[in-house]
Formats: structure tokens, C-alpha cells, sequence
């Protein structure tokens, strides 16, 4: 099926500023939107993680330049309730108002219409709402910093009773408003990954173009349409359980309160139910575009393209049974951890398909180590570490010592922090010519990935001796505990790479800025890419396609020996040769 | 593993560790070294086509099958069954007679409440500790922790166990402690003594010894002031002194602002002496010097403990 949409210039006079830039309907403009609240935020909560770890080299001194906005008396070091509330919002910040406008709202909407050969998303106001829902949010979770008593300070897992409840004399453990704007901006958050994931999978669905099956899809948006299924499915869940909390702060309600007959373990029973999907929604989009980047700069079809598309369904499925390894502390039967054990740790045979089947498309392949090509060898590394380190926090045992510690936050950090971001930076030069018409700068984009890569490991290897050696999370100055004194070489160390992972994002900082205004114009495909989205013209018109396309071959038909003056066929070119 | 396991069956976490980075390590290595290979040999060159395979061919489904039995069975099975045994030796008995220890985790202390002679709670000659777990050596130990407010946690690094103590449940942990205080502190004060870590940690130490705190980042008090010893030149190391040595216990659960002070001391002292001090203490908590009981045990009481067939004899709680 495919609308009117399809065809540019469909006879409308053209918008105004306002309807072109602010409140627009055109996909691609909402995800420049995206892009740019994103990388805003992504900037504000990479800074919270610098001071994070740069007040952990000496946590009894405030910090140089910025330690007395942090806290309440002049000179003192950061006090706990600050510290809390920083790593509150950089997980917060990153996850909601980072990483998914980024990766899920900026790339889902300039890519799926595109890829899939439509003119818009199925639903443009819904879309347009989407954004400024979100938006919304964004409004709250930076109000909540100026709230009195500040931001909410609970983790962004916020687990009630700390962040709902009241003590004996009726005074919240966390105080003031600024916990419940903090809820409300992530409910918003959450209201709008649920707006646009409806979006990808109407979409998806329904607006393919002729020949455009769902096995010739790239898989980007194989893994965006997989993404919004689970955002679909279970960011109520998360909304449900935020809202008891809510509940409980504002009107004394007692979901959680254990004397009134409340049970706090029910609300970690529903955020991780939310909140393990939530990791494979973050990560989906990343491991698809992985796939498709490692065959354009291979020169060759991505291998076993359908066991890729299987393998990650076959990780939604499972991804929405193994919450209790979240939980594995909690006092849970051993029956039941034992099955969270086997369903997490099963997760690695699909995973295991997906790192055989990206080795198996860079072998025999013409390897062009262009800027997104870097990013995406980084993820097959960075997400091989993330991935088998996941296998040590799968097994129950050895989780109860590790949980809380350093060592899942190494863990996580290394799926999220570098296989996901990388990812997300891979897709911003990759996609930069066309969502903006201009080249980034490759030296400036190669000495980004080269630094960001080697701070990357710097940060979290370490971590992981941290973890090991028993240092617990969440804790704003370890050196009240003896036996975390022998840790510290590997603390200061840590610091002093984060701060230089933070500087060497000012080159990609300064990259983007100058090549959005003055970059060198980009042609039509310079990637030399086959997908849809380079059939388009650059700047690409109201519309997408000047008439609509047809497909007759599949994403990834490089270096086919029946076409031998060019090693790419574009998927609208019949030329009778291709397998897919 | 850091620091030093001295729990009868902490060891299995280790061990634990040790296959799984062995396993993982192998499966690292080998993608990161295929990964180098083919960026070497197959980069792009002038004239050189790649080869085009969609991966489709029976080979690379057989390849495919191969290298997802090996992964389950080798990695995820093995992993699985020998956690599985880890968590039975750890977890899965109910030792005899455990000396029971009740705990009161609150925002942000960690209260005690031990039997005393008499062998039973809620009598006057219970033992009330803020902070300090006492327990006796090679003898199992039970805890009863409940919470007052919020979800803490009670972590145990060297018994390499640790426990959410949520509000409105009363919940156990088990542990065997096998090596006392006193020998701790002997064992590090032999001046050839190196902690586990201490090898990793020295490779990633940059500037000679490790007597300073690192002052980049921070505003420091001049250096005259001797009071502070945050300030760089502490008159103080910061190696703590091997005989004044304590097992730490800690909060894992974030439960307010002033988490990072729930630290707690376990104790772990020789039978004999075990058996003094409960004697030592009882008879103080019945003297007049006996300190104020804190609130928070009011209303869990223990009736006299009941014995069922061949189970553990388990106090009855009311409350």
C-alpha cells in the first residue's frame, strides 16, 4: 500500500518557518529534532558521569571549578544526597533523554519511511506529538533540578520505599517536588516512545513499497520495528509502576507501604520487567545497523541475513522472561532463579549467530575503514565484551557477590555506554550527508572513534577489577571503607580517562557544528550504499521519492560478479542478477 | 577475588569466576583475534573484488548449527551446571543448631541482637550491637534481618554473600566464617604479605607509592593543614594498619543519602572466646552500665525455640 504521500510536490503551498522547523510533520525534520535534544542531553548527562568520576578520585575535596555548586557549604566535598542525585540523572538522562531520542527516535524516524521506499511515517501528527512530548519531558527532568530539595536521588531504578516513601514522622525519604517532576518527565518519555513505536510498526507494516518484502528491509530497521514491539509491550508496565510510586509520594496511597499490606518487591517485579527489555530496546537498532554498515564497507551481502533477523526475534522473545536476574538478592525461590539462569544465559546462542554472522561478512570482504566503519568494529568489540561479560552476571551464584558492584556497572556500560553509543555515532556519520546535506570531516571523525575507543576501555576494563574486588555501587566516598583502599591506583586511573573520554567528545562536537553550517556538500550516495535511502536525492524533497520506488533486490547486493562496472546494486535497479 | 573469601563455601564464587573468565576469555580471544586477522588480510585494496555469499549455502548453515551447539553447550551449559552446584553448596543447606543472629538494617546503621547465654531473644540478657557482627569461628550462622524502612542490603565481601533486606519481611542468610580476626591481623602484618588485587592494581599505579590522594581534579586545603586528612599531605598512609584490621560489612542497596556510611564490622573470634564474650556481654547487658535498648527491637520477640524432626532448630518469631 502506498499513499500520496509517495510522490513529492504533492500540491500543498509550501509551509511556513513555524510548520517547517518547529512544528513539522515531516519525518526527517522531527528526527533532526530528535537528534539535537539528544545530543544535548547526551552532553549534560556525559558531563554528570565526568564529575561522577572525577569526585571518586578524591571523594573528601570538593571539585576544581564546579565543587561549590554542588554542595551547600563552601569547601565541603560533595555530600551523599548530591551524589545520588547525579547518577539518579545521568542513567535517567542517558537512557531516556540521550540515547533513545538518538538511536530510536532520530534514526527511527529518518531511516524506516525511507528504507522501507514510503514518503512519511503511517501517522505524521502522531509523530510530530511524539516529539514534543518528549520535549515536554525533557522540560520536567531539567525542572527538577531547581525544585528546592532537588532532582529525585533514588536511582534511576528509583525502588520504592526510598523513593516513595514516608518515615516515622511523616517526612518523604526523599524530599520535594523534584522526585515527582522526575517521574513525570520519564512517564512523558515513555508516553512518546510509545507514540512513535506504534509509528515504526504501522510503518513497517503497511507502507512497504512495491517489492519492498520484509526480507528485503535493511536490517537497521529490522531492528528499529523489533525495538518498538517491545516499547509497545512493555513501557506501560514501567508507566504502571512509576505511577504507584507517584501515587504513594502524592497521595499517600499505599502500594508500597509494607505496614498497610504494600510490597515493595512488586514494583521491582514491574521495573525490570520494563527494564530488562528496555536494554535489548536500547541495543536493537544498534546490532541491525551494525550488520548493515559491516556489509556496505565490506563490499559484500551481510551474512545470513535472515538468521540475523530470527536471532534478534529470537532475543525479543527471550528478553521478556529473564527480569529475575535483576533480582537475584531479593530472596527469590532457587527454582525460579534457576530458570532466570538458564533463559538469560540462553541468550548467547542468538548472540553467537549475530557475532559469527558479522565476522562472516567482513571475511573475504573489501574492508573500507571509513568513520562509521571504525564505530561499527568497534561495537563487534566493545559488544563482545559487554555480551560474555553478561554470562558471569547470568549465573546466580556469582551474581549475589557481584550485584550492586562495579562489575555489572562495567557490564552494562560496556552494552550501553559503548556498544550502543558507538552504534549511535556510527549512524550520525553514516547518515549526516543525508540528513543534512553536508560531509562531516573523516580526520577529525577517525581521531573521535581512536580516542573515544581507547578512554572507552580505559573506564570500564578497570571497572571490572573494581567490581571483582567487591567495591559496591552507589557509594559517594569509598574511602570510608578499608579494604577498598588497595583499589584505589585503578580509581584514579578511571578518572583520569573519563575526563579524557569527555574532551575527546569535543571533537565530534566541534565536527557536527562546523559541518551542519559549513561542511562540504554531499553528493546523492557517497557511501556507494544500495538501501533506499540513498536512492532519494540530497537534500532529500518533501515526500522522499520523486515518483514512488520499486524494489527488486535486497539490501546488501555488493560486489556481485554479474555487475562488474560498479560493486553495488542500488535495491530500485532490475538487473535480473541478484539472490536476494 | 578481593578481598580474601573466608567463608566455609565463598570459595565456589570464586571458582565460579575463574571458569567463566577462562570460558569467556577463550571466546574473546578468539573473536578479537579473527576480527584483527581479517582486518588485515581483507582490507580494501585497488583491483581486489570481495566475494559475494549471502551466507546461504549449507555450509554456513552447518557452520551456523556448529557454533550454536558449542556456545550452549560449552559455554552456557557448563556455566549454568556449575552454578547450579555453587548455589547448592552455598545456599541449599540448613545447618544444624546455627548460632542465630537477629539484624536490623535501618537508614543508616546496621543494629545486632544476639541471645546471650540463655539462648533465647527477648530476654534481659540479650547482647544489642550497633554496627558490630560477632560471630564465632567454624561454627554455622544464621542471621534474621528485617528492615525499618527502606530496602537495604547486607553485604558480606569476604563471606562473598550478600542479602536485600526488604521492609515487611523478615529475611536469612547463612554463612560459616573460617578465619578469625585476630589471625586476619596477623596475616597481614607478615611484611610479605600481598592482598589478591594487589598485583592488577599496581599495574595501572602511575605515580610511586601510594601515600597521596591524587589532587587533579579536586580543591585542596593548603598543606599545613594536618587536622584533614583528606588534604594531599596526610601525615597519615593511607594503607591501613594491618593491626588494627577489621572484616568490613556494607550496604549494596541504595537506601538515602548517607548510604555510603552504612558500614559495619564483623568479628569473628575463636569458640573460646566467643563463648567469653557472649558471657562478658550478657552480663553487662543486665548490669546497670547496660546502655538504653534502641527502639527499633521492640515487637519482635522470640518464644522458646521449637525442635521439628530432623530440621534445624529455629526459633518461633512472633511479630
Amino acid at each position: 500500500m502506498i499513499s500520496d504521500a509517495t510522490l513529492a510536490d504533492h500540491g500543498h503551498p509550501k509551509p511556513g518557518f513555524i510548520r517547517t522547523y518547529i512544528f513539522s510533520l515531516d519525518h526527517k525534520m522531527i528526527a533532526r529534532q530528535y537528534l539535537i535534544l539528544g545530543l544535548i542531553f547526551l552532553m549534560v548527562a556525559g558531563l554528570f558521569a565526568v564529575l561522577i568520576r572525577a569526585h571518586q578520585v578524591n571523594p573528601g575535596r570538593p571539585l576544581l571549578v564546579v565543587g561549590n555548586m554542588l554542595t551547600k557549604v563552601a569547601g565541603q566535598a560533595m555530600t551523599g544526597d548530591v551524589y545520588n542525585s547525579l547518577f539518579t540523572n545521568h542513567g535517567a538522562m542517558m537512557i531516556f533523554f540521550a540515547i533513545t531520542p538518538i538511536v530510536i527516535g532520530a534514526f527511527g524516524n529518518f531511516i524506516i519511511p525511507l528504507q522501507v521506499g514510503a514518503g512519511d511515517m503511517a501517522f505524521p501528527k502522531l509523530n510530530m506529538m511524539s516529539f514534543w512530548v518528549i520535549f515536554l519531558g525533557a522540560v520536567l527532568i531539567v525542572a527538577s533540578f531547581f525544585m528546592p530539595n532537588g532532582s529525585a536521588a533514588g536511582g534511576w531504578t528509583a525502588y520504592p520505599p526510598l523513593s516513595s516513601g514516608k518515615d516515622a514522622s511523616g517526612s518523604a525519604y526523599l524530599l520535594g517536588r523534584g522526585p515527582l517532576l522526575w517521574i513525570l518527565a520519564i512517564a512523558l518519555a515513555g508516553t512518546s516512545s510509545l507514540m512513535g513505536s506504534i509509528n515504526y510498526i504501522a510503518t513497517m507494516l503497511n507502507m512497504r513499497a512495491k517489492g519492498m518484502t520484509l526480507m528485503r528491509v535493511p536490517l537497521v530497521t529490522w531492528g528499529l520495528f523489533y525495538t518498538a514491539v517491545l516499547n509497545v509491550l512493555w513501557v506501560p508496565v514501567v508507566a504502571v509502576a512509576l505511577f504507584q510510586v507517584f501515587l504513594d509520594r502524592a497521595l499517600d496511597a499505599n502500594f508500597f507501604v509494607p505496614a498497610m499490606g504494600g510490597q515493595p518487591l512488586l514494583y521491582q517485579h514491574l521495573f525490570w520487567g520494563f527494564g530488562h527489555p528496555e536494554v535489548y530496546i536500547l541495543i536493537l537498532p544498534v546490532w541491525g545497523l551494525v550488520g548493515d554498515l559491516l556489509s556496505v564497507f565490506s563490499r559484500k551481502p551481510a551474512f545470513g541475513y535472515k538468521l540475523t533477523v530470527l536471532s534478534m526475534g529470537s532475543i525479543v522473545a527471550l528478553s521478556q522472561v529473564v527480569w529475575g536476574h535483576h533480582m537475584f538478592t531479593s530472596g527469590m525461590s532457587p527454582v525460579l532463579g534457576n530458570w532466570f539462569v538458564l533463559l538469560t544465559i540462553t541468550i548467547s546462542v542468538p548472540t553467537a549467530v549475530f557475532f559469527l554472522n558479522w565476522l562472516a561478512t567482513l571475511w573475504r570482504g573489501a574492508i573500507r575503514l571509513t568513520v562509521p566503519m571504525l564505530f561499527s568494529l568497534g561495537v563487534v568489540f566493545v559488544f563482545a565484551i559487554g555480551g560474555l561479560t553478561g554470562l558471569f552476571n547470568a549465573l546466580q551464584t556469582f551474581d549475589i557477590h557481584v550485584h550492586d558492584t562495579y562489575f555489572v556497572v562495567a557490564h552494562f556500560h560496556y552494552t550501553l555506554a559503548a556498544s550502543v553509543l558507538f552504534g549511535a555515532f556510527a549512524g550520525i556519520y553514516y547518515w549526516f550527508p543525508k540528513m543534512f546535506g553536508r560531509t562531516m570531516n573523516r580526520t577529525l571523525g577517525t581521531l573521535h572513534f581512536a580516542f573515544s575507543f581507547i578512554f572507552m576501555n580505559c573506564v570500564f576494563m578497570p571497572m571490572f577489577v573494581v567490581g571483582i574486588g567487591s567495591h559496591m555501587r552507589r557509594i559517594v566516598d569509598w574511602t570510608k571503607y578499608e579494604y577498598l583502599g588497595e583499589l584505589r591506583p585503578l580509581i584514579e586511573f578511571m578518572g583520569i580517562a573519563a575526563v579524557a573520554l569527555g574532551l575527546a567528545q569535543l571533537l565530534f562536537v566541534f565536527n557536527f557544528l562546523y559541518s551542519v553550517f559549513f561542511g562540504k556538500r554531499a553528493e546523492q550516495n557517497p557511501w556507494q550504499a544500495t538501501s533506499l535511502e540513498w536512492v532519494a536525492p540530497t537534500p532529500i524533497p518533501h515526500g522522499n521519492f520523486i515518483e514512488p520506488p520499486v524494489v527488486y533486490c535486497g539490501p546488501h547486493e555488493f560486489s556481485n560478479p554479474g555487475v562488474t562496472e560498479r560493486d553495488w546494486i542500488m535495491q530500485t535497479e532490475d538487473t535480473g542478477v541478484t539472490q536476494s | 577475588m578481593y578481598p580474601k573469601n573466608i567463608s566455609a563455601h565463598g570459595g565456589e564464587v570464586d571458582h565460579l569466576f575463574n571458569l567463566a573468565f577462562l570460558l569467556t576469555g577463550i571466546t574473546l580471544l578468539l573473536i578479537v583475534g579473527i576480527m584483527l586477522w581479517i582486518l588485515i588480510v581483507y582490507r580494501g585494496r585497488p583491483g581486489r573484488r570481495a566475494h559475494y555469499s549471502h551466507g546461504t549455502s549449507k555450509g554456513a548453515l552447518i557452520l551456523t548449527a556448529v557454533v550454536a551447539v558449542v556456545v550452549f553447550v560449552g559455554l552456557d551449559v557448563t556455566l549454568a551446571i556449575e552454578d547450579h552446584h555453587a548455589y547448592k553448596i552455598m545456599y541449599g543447606t540448613r545447618p544444624k543448631d546455627p548460632v542465630v543472629v537477629q539484624v536490623f538494617a535501618k537508614q543508616f546503621e546496621w543494629h545486632f541482637r544476639y541471645v546471650g547465654t540463655d539462648g533465647v531473644f527477648g530476654t534481659a540478657d540479650d547482647i544489642y550491637s550497633l554496627g558490630e557482627l560477632t560471630v564465632p569461628l567454624n561454627k554455622p550462622v544464621l542471621l534474621r534481618m528485617r528492615s525499618a524502612d527502606v530496602v537495604h542490603s547486607l553485604f558480606l565481601p569476604y563471606m562473598r554473600r550478600k542479602q536485600d533486606v526488604l521492609p515487611g519481611q523478615t529475611v536469612e542468610l547463612r554463612f560459616t566464617a573460617t578465619q578469625t580476626t585476630e589471625q586476619a591481623r596477623a596475616e597481614r602484618s607478615d611484611p610479605n604479605y600481598h592482598s589478591e588485587i594487589s598485583t592488577i592494581a599496581g599495574w595501572f599505579r602511575f605515580r610511586g607509592e601510594n601515600t597521596e590522594r591524587l589532587d587533579w581534579f579536586s580543591v585542596n586545603k593548603p598543606e599545613d593543614d594536618e587536622d584533614d586528612h583528606h588534604s594531599k599531605k596526610a601525615p597519615v598512609s593511607l594503607l591501613p594498619d594491618p593491626k588494627a584490621f577489621d572484616f568490613e560489612i556494607a550496604c549494596a542497596e541504595l537506601c538515602g543519602a548517607n548510604h555510603a556510611r552504612m558500614r559495619g564490622v564483623l568479628t569473628v573470634r575463636s569458640e573460646k572466646k566467643y563463648e567469653a564474650w557472649v558471657a562478658e556481654q550478657s552480663k553487662l547487658a543486665q548490669s546497670d552500665e547496660a546502655p538504653e535498648i534502641n527502639d527499633i527491637w521492640i515487637g519482635w520477640t522470640i518464644a522458646p525455640p521449637v525442635t521439628t524432626g530432623s530440621n534445624a532448630v529455629e526459633p518461633k518469631e512472633s511479630s
